[in-house]
């Protein structure tokens, strides 16, 4: 502490001030002070003295041999400093570093060897199951003017041992202009949608059995679940196409 | 007559990348100097100052193909030579040997110019500002080496030792009080 009741400046302040990096606000701080307590400034020239002495050192000169004695060094330290090192810097060059390479590279070799081992247990075990989609089921309507209708679909199911074609029928009678309910059809409607259901229990069964189950066909297919039966909705019948004229599974 | 152009240290690294050997012949003589002096004040034996820029010229040899650029090449070599010092010295004060024996022969002066009993004279104080700086504790001494022989400022020498300006404002200060000490004890005022 000064005479004047102030403390005096650090060391850390004098010599950042005799380096010239202290703020401005710093330098007039310490010149201030300096102005006022001689004790700081004896420590000032102290400290700047060493400065003086330290930066009147020579530099010294390195030794004539030493570039001799690097590149000898380097020499014996040749395999790892020039095989890999060589490798390294032609990975180097890459626009990626090389760590993301050697990822990549790791990445691809474990895909690889899960896609062989992949194919090997497909040829053991295939996962598709070439199922034979019977011919699109037709289904018609026709109306009534009023309003009455008669449905009619036609199917086929594979009974276990073969296909069947098979019609269900259903009217809903409308009531006829002079009032009885003699049905009255005037047009043909056609559905949409070709409707495949692979319905029997059995099918249901070997469905769930075989979650690959895959439907070969050309189009789009959409493939919906309801009330037990595996139902696959085709928006256009003519994309079914048969790829095996035998059943391949035989449902008992 | 034209002039080749000057290459940058960027262009040495970058040549070297390419297996150009040349490359690190012309790094060595722009950074042998630079290294051999920070090693010797950091050891404070040539003979020692000798072996550590080898081994510095060796790393950097190893590892010039992974230098990113993040820092400049000249800051990049400042760090490996101070690293490999404390890992080879130890964080610890050096012994230092007389200069007037078997060491005396590497220390030439660059001026030849003086004259015999100027560079005498010379010579005997810088021995016994060597001789107490190698008795200053190794985190300030590296930082005093860096600012007041190698001339580095604040910023540059904290991204070489990885430490804050604060940090390195507080080493200096405290690495010159301690060089003012053993200045003291070794006589010199």
């Amino acid at each position: 502490v000064t005479a004047a009741g102030t403390a005096h400046l650090s060391i850390d302040m004098l010599s950042a001030y005799l380096d010239r990096e202290l703020s401005v606000r710093e330098v007039t701080q310490v010149e201030e002070h300096l102005e006022t307590c001689t004790e700081c400034g004896v420590q000032l020239d102290s400290l700047g003295r060493v400065v003086g002495r330290l930066r009147s050192l020579e530099r010294m000169a390195p030794p004539q041999l030493l570039e001799m004695d690097v590149q000898r060094r380097i020499a014996l330290a040749a395999p790892e400093d020039n095989l890999l090192g060589k490798l390294d810097g032609r990975l180097g060059r890459l626009p990626v570093q090389p760590g993301i390479l050697v990822t990549f590279a790791l990445v691809f070799c474990f895909a690889a060897i899960l896609f062989t081992f992949a194919q090997g247990l497909e040829d053991r075990y295939p996962r598709t199951i070439p199922i034979i989609l019977s011919p699109a089921a037709t289904s018609t309507s026709v109306a009534s003017e009023d309003g009455g209708i008669a449905s009619s679909r036609s199917r086929w199911e594979w009974t276990g041992e073969e296909w069947q074609l098979g019609t269900e029928a259903e009217r809903s009678p409308g009531i006829a202009p002079d009032g009885s309910s003699e049905e009255f059809f005037r047009d043909e409607i056609e559905v949409d949608e070709a409707e495949v259901i692979l319905g029997s229990p059995e099918w249901t069964s070997l469905v769930a059995e075989w979650p690959q189950l895959q439907v070969l066909q050309e189009g789009a297919l959409e493939e919906s679940m309801s009330g037990g039966e595996t139902r696959i909705l085709l928006p256009d019948r003519s994309s079914v196409r048969v790829v095996e004229a035998r059943p391949p599974l035989r449902v008992d | 007559m034209l002039t080749p152009p000057v290459m940058t240290d960027d262009d040495l690294v970058e040549r070297h990348r390419y297996g150009d050997e040349d490359a690190f012949t012309e790094l060595f003589h722009r950074f042998n100097g630079m290294i051999y002096n920070v090693s010797y004040r950091m050891a404070g034996d040539p003979g020692i100052a000798e072996d550590l820029t080898q081994e510095v010229f060796l790393r950097i040899h190893r590892h010039l193909r992974k230098f990113a650029g993040r820092s400049s090449l000249k800051t990049w070599i400042y760090r490996i030579t101070i690293n490999h010092c404390n890992s080879r010295l130890g964080r610890k004060r050096v012994p230092t040997r007389s200069l007037d024996g078997e060491g005396a022969a590497y220390l030439q002066i660059a001026d030849a110019r003086r004259d015999p009993e100027s560079r005498a004279s010379a010579r005997d104080s810088a021995e016994v500002v060597a001789r107490a700086l190698a008795q200053v504790p190794s985190p300030y001494r590296e930082a005093v080496v860096l600012r007041d022989l190698e001339e580095l400022d604040y910023q540059e020498i904290a991204e070489v030792l990885g430490v804050r300006i604060g940090t390195v404002r507080s080493r200096i200060a405290r690495g010159r009080d301690r060089l003012r000490s053993a200045l003291i004890e070794g006589g010199m005022s």
